[in-house]
């Protein structure tokens, strides 16, 4: 059953545009880079800006640090969101629970689904920006934050570990986009409810009075792939950071299955 | 008592805000029956289906299918049984086939076998040679094929059909007709919602009339017909006449014109005899008769009698 889930995420065109678009980013900034240079410097831009020619591997992480506060949520965001208000727009929904799906399997299968797409966008972002650097840049060394230098081969490892903390770091929008989809029948509601709690939480990480409430906010420890680039790495903020989502994404399913498990299905 | 029928309904309520859907109904469905659940748009049909299947949860009342309580018994009564609900639901994008195939896998047949099944089951609907054309392309009449061929992918003991023929062009609701009546022949159960009388009296054994969230009448076709006063028409060229001398014949008899000017009716039941001898008597007396037949005892006269003319939403 999850892998008809996964053939309806992943042969929906729509969602297979999101792909296509997002995988654009790092082939957009790498060729701006190239054209217009970058005049950065150390402290300007984001993160590994100022290292984006040196190596292949600092266009994936560019990519990853610039896309990781808007892009990737929204796109994860219009999948979450999809997954229940999508079938019961169709009609779907209640052919599935009649076959029997049973309603606890289908969340498990419903989620597993947006968090493996979410995955697989954020590996492609990376992949994408690692070939488009190799192609336009440079293979020169990797130098981490703290000034040493790592191997190609390790960069490439650090890097796709990045990307997998960056993938998991979107589990709690995941958590509430098959949420809210549990309870409308509209995606672009879910979808939208989704994105606004990812953007809200990051605009109230901004307000220095509400300071007690960071460690709580999703999007608080986002940036934390970061210290993985650090000799030695510092991994407070990324087990923070895990920890969070795990935390978010296990309450987020809890209220779908409260809700679900007992909801009258009309569509 | 439990094994002779496959849904037994036992006051059974649903009620949404201020109206009351489904209104302390009670229903038995015999095994083996072809059961027609019959009533107006917004009588409460869908709703009993859908209570019946685990999608809407009554408040008061109880409901057992396939000797189960539901919703509590659903992990072992939905693997048997087939079902259409309120018309078809599909991913738009994915193919017939796909989409088939994916309740089957929601329903633990993946594979070879899933195959196997999903295209027997197209090819016993008409969908063979779309197969894998995208849902979205299907037409109304397709759609509704695809969701009978979903229902009927899997051998199940009882089928629950909410409108099957919606959509179908005549040929295809004989073909679903057919579907059905050979459902029945293999032993299983089919209960039957629609809003095709004729439909309903061409292949029901028993039938159920709802209206306004409650069950009006229900029981064997033949009882139900049985109970029904039928009357006589009798086609004549001088109807005037012809009730004049019927009036004095059988003074105890209600005759009236209609419902054309060279139509009477007189209120009996069937009984041939008397229609021989009305027609010798009418013929002697110089009026001519081009037709008699009894009528009367359809489905639409008891739905009708029992329901009310017309079917507006209730």
């Amino acid at each position: 059953m999850l892998v008809d889930e996964l053939k309806r995420t992943f042969r929906r065109p729509r969602n297979l545009v999101v792909l296509g678009l997002i995988a654009l980013v790092p082939v957009l900034l790498g060729v701006v880079v190239k054209t217009l240079g970058h005049s950065g410097g150390n402290g300007g831009g984001p993160p590994f800006f100022s290292q984006l020619t040196q190596n292949p591997v600092f266009l994936s992480l560019v990519a990853l640090t610039t896309m990781e506060t808007f892009l990737i949520p929204l796109a994860v965001s219009l999948i979450a969101g999809d997954s229940f208000s999508g079938d019961a727009s169709s009609g779907a929904l209640r052919y599935l629970l009649v076959a029997p799906a049973g309603r606890g399997r289908l969340l498990l299968v419903k989620v597993l689904s947006a968090l493996l797409y979410t995955v697989v966008a954020v590996l492609l972002i990376a992949v994408v920006g690692g070939v488009t650097g190799a192609v336009l840049f440079p293979i020169g060394p990797i130098v981490t934050l703290s000034g040493t230098t790592v191997t190609n081969l390790g960069g490439v490892g650090l890097t796709l570990e990045a990307a997998l903390l960056v993938a998991v770091s979107m589990f709690s929008i995941v958590g509430v986009g098959v949420f809210v989809s549990t309870l409308t029948d509209s995606s672009a509601a879910a979808s939208a409810v989704a994105v606004a709690v990812a953007v809200v939480s990051e605009i109230l990480g901004q307000i220095p009075q509400l300071v007690h409430i960071r460690p709580i906010l999703p999007s608080t420890y986002w940036g934390s792939f970061v210290d993985l680039f650090r000799s030695p790495q510092v991994l407070h903020n990324v087990k923070l950071d895990l920890l969070e989502q795990v935390v978010w994404l296990l309450a987020a399913l809890s209220a779908a299955w409260f809700n679900f498990r007992g909801k009258d299905i009309f569509s | 008592m439990a094994d002779d029928y496959v849904i037994e309904i036992d006051s059974l309520s649903k009620r949404f805000k201020q109206k009351v859907a489904v209104d302390a109904i009670s229903l038995s469905v015999p095994k083996g029956s072809i059961f027609g659940f019959l009533g107006p748009n917004g009588a409460g049909k869908t709703t009993t289906i859908r209570m019946l299947l685990g999608l809407i949860f009554p408040d008061s009342g109880s409901a057992r299918v396939l000797s189960r309580e539901v919703p509590r018994g659903l992990r072992e009564v939905l693997p048997k049984v087939g079902a259409m609900i309120e018309g078809p639901g599909f991913v738009p994008y994915l193919s017939g086939l796909q989409n088939v195939k994916r309740l089957l896998a929601a329903a633990h047949v993946t594979g070879a076998e899933a195959d196997r099944l999903a295209m027997s089951a197209l090819e016993r609907v008409g969908l063979a040679k779309v197969a894998n054309l995208s849902a979205k392309r299907y037409s109304l009449g397709m759609k509704q094929r695809l969701s009978l061929a979903w229902a009927v992918a899997l051998p199940r003991e009882l089928y629950i059909l909410d409108e099957p023929t919606n959509g179908l062009d005549p040929a295809g609701m004989r073909e679903v007709r057919e579907i059905v009546v050979n459902l029945a022949k293999e032993g299983s159960t089919i209960f039957l919602s629609s809003h095709l009388l004729s439909e309903v009296d061409q292949i029901c054994t028993d039938v159920a009339l709802m209206s306004q969230g409650r069950i009006i009448k229900s029981g064997p076709m033949e009882t139900l017909k049985e109970d029904q006063v039928g009357y006589l028409e009798v086609v004549v060229d001088s109807p005037e006449r012809a009730r004049d001398l019927i009036g004095a014949w059988y003074p105890d008899l209600s005759v009236f014109v209609g419902p054309d000017s060279s139509t009477i009716r007189l209120a009996v039941g069937q009984d041939d005899d008397f229609a021989g001898k009305l027609n010798y008597r009418l013929v002697t007396e110089g009026v001519t008769v081009s037709g008699l037949r009894f009528s009367g005892r359809t489905l639409e006269d008891i739905f009708v009698r029992y329901v009310g003319e017309g079917f507006d939403v209730s």
